[in-house]
């Protein structure tokens, strides 16, 4: 087992314990001294989580380098599986298709993809394949041209990198998903990789590749479109995975600690929704204080 | 050292910026924060010309190579080029044209006053006062009846028309004028045919070719739909038979025959959605949004380095 369970519990629980305290005092000051010319107090709850997200980030990275046998992150199949799909791709001879959603790069989604982006490159700079990545916005194809390269940099094939691979489609939703499922028909990838922000274009691109019996990985945040990854596609990446996997797929302790943090603030969520209701409930019963409204005012 | 780390530095900052923006209420920092979205679109814009470029190489060698299908490749330059050309406001230059002009003259019948409509376009359509004054009962009249311009009686005093045509893309003549008893009103509506954006050209091509295109594709969603429900629902495990299990009872609720069946079907399937659904989603997207500021805040503060190449 990794390091002492019960001190890990310990440590977590001081934590939660002292970002509750903390961001108590915090928000009931702010909330009662009223607005100030610095702060909208409005949002001093949303404040408060971003604040304790970071700390725990910083307590996290911390505590890995100290001991990094410490961290048990959990398997992702829908990672693990890129590696295996790429292999694949080198076996058969056929490229890997990448889809960075059809969202502007200011969607934190897009960003998620492209960080990922830049893993995949490197494995297939290493396995010596082909990539192809459709953008469905200019600004995303640049950026997504300059990792892919990067990628390549990285283990040595700059002379690889083919930058025509790095494709900009069209961002019109309807017409992307034209152009992409064609891609997918012409050049028949053994690897589809769709990891992003979707919407009903997710279907036709999925089951397009399974058409053409491609092994695939498909991702996103975007509630309405899981469904559709979920029964199309070999494996999926599903919501805060699509976060994690750039952490996953790198090892480095401060992107690992991004999961641990993420899992503790989650503990915090859950006390805060037993407690909210609890509040609530007796709220309505017999009248008082309501936690709920008092956190978002 | 600096290629990597300069960018970081100013990601981090532009980012902190925008950010404190949300929390602190300074006039300063919405005004940077503003100026830094603006920059932003800049590049943006500035990346089309890009995605131009890119669009050419990746089809262009294709063509000349007469790779499979390349036929479609040179539809597509074509029509993005044609887009392009079309998308050009080429009636702005050298000056905006008058969509036309009412001139006040003597004339008509006596102790009356008239409009007469003299349009260069016979199909354009005419509301006087907003519609006020009706045209054969109706609120909007056609410009031209029988080849012959539609003239109207008004009475004496201050009048607005309006002459446009049904379809987007033309100039429209919107004007007011102030005619007498024994005067006439002619309303000469040139409706000049736009460029551009909202241009007639590019705005038929969008209705009548553009659009239906999009129809057809999401149209076909119908059938992947399907096609994917089919794989998915097969009851292959525990798992698998209680989702299909739900989306039976779901379907039929959602359908007027699952009253015939069973009229508590309907309060079971909002059951379903409400509570054991809605819950799932509510987890999901509680986990996504802390993964995501996550994200933010690893870019933010320079932890993750990927997208300018890693360590």
């Amino acid at each position: 087992m990794r390091g002492s369970r019960q001190q890990q519990i310990t440590e977590i629980a001081i934590w939660v314990a002292g970002i509750l305290v903390v961001g108590g005092a915090v928000g009931y000051g702010v909330h009662h001294l009223g607005k100030t010319a610095w702060f909208n107090a409005d949002l001093w709850f949303s404040a408060v989580v971003v604040i304790a997200m970071a700390a725990a980030v910083f307590y996290y990275i911390r505590r890995i380098k100290r001991d990094p046998e410490t961290i048990y992150v959990r398997r992702i199949p829908g990672v693990d599986a890129i590696e295996e799909a790429v292999g694949r791709s080198t076996e058969m001879g056929r490229p890997v298709l990448y889809v960075t959603g059809v969202e502007e790069t200011q969607n934190i989604q897009t960003v998620a993809s492209l960080l990922i982006l830049g893993h995949v490159a490197e494995m297939i700079a290493e396995y010596d394949t082909d990539i192809k990545v459709a953008n469905a916005y200019p600004l995303t194809m640049v950026l997504a041209e300059e990792i892919v390269r990067q990628g390549y940099a990285n283990v040595g094939r700059s002379d690889a990198h083919r930058p025509e691979n790095v494709m900009f489609i069209t961002p019109e939703q309807f017409a992307f998903a034209a152009g992409v499922n064609g891609l997918i028909l012409r050049e028949r990838p053994a690897t589809n990789i769709f990891l992003g922000r979707f919407f009903a274009e997710s279907l036709m691109l999925a089951e397009t590749g399974y058409v053409t019996r491609a092994i695939q990985i498909g991702g996103t945040a975007e509630i309405t479109q899981l469904p559709f990854f979920v029964a199309a596609c070999d494996y999926a990446i599903l919501g805060e995975e699509l976060y994690a996997v750039s952490a996953y797929l790198s090892r480095e302790p401060q992107l690992l600690a991004q999961l641990k943090s993420t899992d503790l603030i989650k503990g915090l969520v859950i006390i805060l929704i037993v407690a909210g209701a609890l509040s609530a409930t007796f709220s309505s019963l017999f009248g008082g204080f309501d936690l709920a409204a008092w956190l978002v005012p | 050292m600096v290629k990597k780390q300069l960018p970081l530095l100013l990601g981090s900052i532009a980012g902190i910026l925008v950010v404190a923006d949300l929390f602190v209420p300074q006039g300063w920092l919405a005004a940077t924060s503003d100026r830094l979205f603006e920059w932003g679109q800049i590049l943006a814009a500035a990346a089309l010309v890009l995605g131009g470029i890119n669009l050419m190489q990746v089809n262009y060698p294709k063509i000349r190579r007469r790779e499979e299908d390349w036929p479609y490749k040179v539809v597509l330059l074509v029509s993005a080029a044609a887009m392009f050309l079309v998308g050009i406001p080429w009636h702005e230059i050298g000056g905006a044209r008058s969509p036309g002009e009412v001139v006040v003259e003597r004339g008509g019948a006596a102790g009356q006053a008239m409009l007469r409509i003299e349009a260069a376009r016979p199909d354009a359509v005419v509301k006087i006062d907003g519609g006020a004054v009706p045209i054969d009962g109706k609120m909007i009249g056609r410009a031209s009846r029988d080849g012959h311009p539609l003239e109207i009686a008004l009475a004496p005093g201050k009048h607005k028309v309006q002459v446009a045509m049904t379809a987007s893309g033309y100039g429209v003549l919107d004007a007011e004028f102030d005619v007498a008893a024994g005067q006439v009103a002619v309303a000469h509506a040139a409706l000049p045919m736009d460029w551009g954006k909202e241009g007639r050209v590019r705005t038929w091509a969008y209705d009548h070719v553009f659009s239906p295109c999009n129809a057809t594709m999401f149209a076909l969603l119908a059938f992947f739909i399907a096609s994917a429900a089919f794989r998915a629902f097969r009851a292959r495990n525990t798992e698998a038979a209680l989702l299909l299990g739900a989306a039976i009872i779901v379907l039929l609720g959602r359908a007027p025959i699952g009253t015939l069946i069973n009229r508590n079907l309907p309060d079971i399937t909002n059951w379903i959605i409400d509570w054991p659904n809605n819950a799932g989603r509510r987890a999901i997207i509680m986990g996504a949004a802390l993964g995501a500021i996550v994200t933010g805040l690893r870019v933010l503060l320079g932890m993750e380095r990927q997208h300018v190449g890693g360590e």
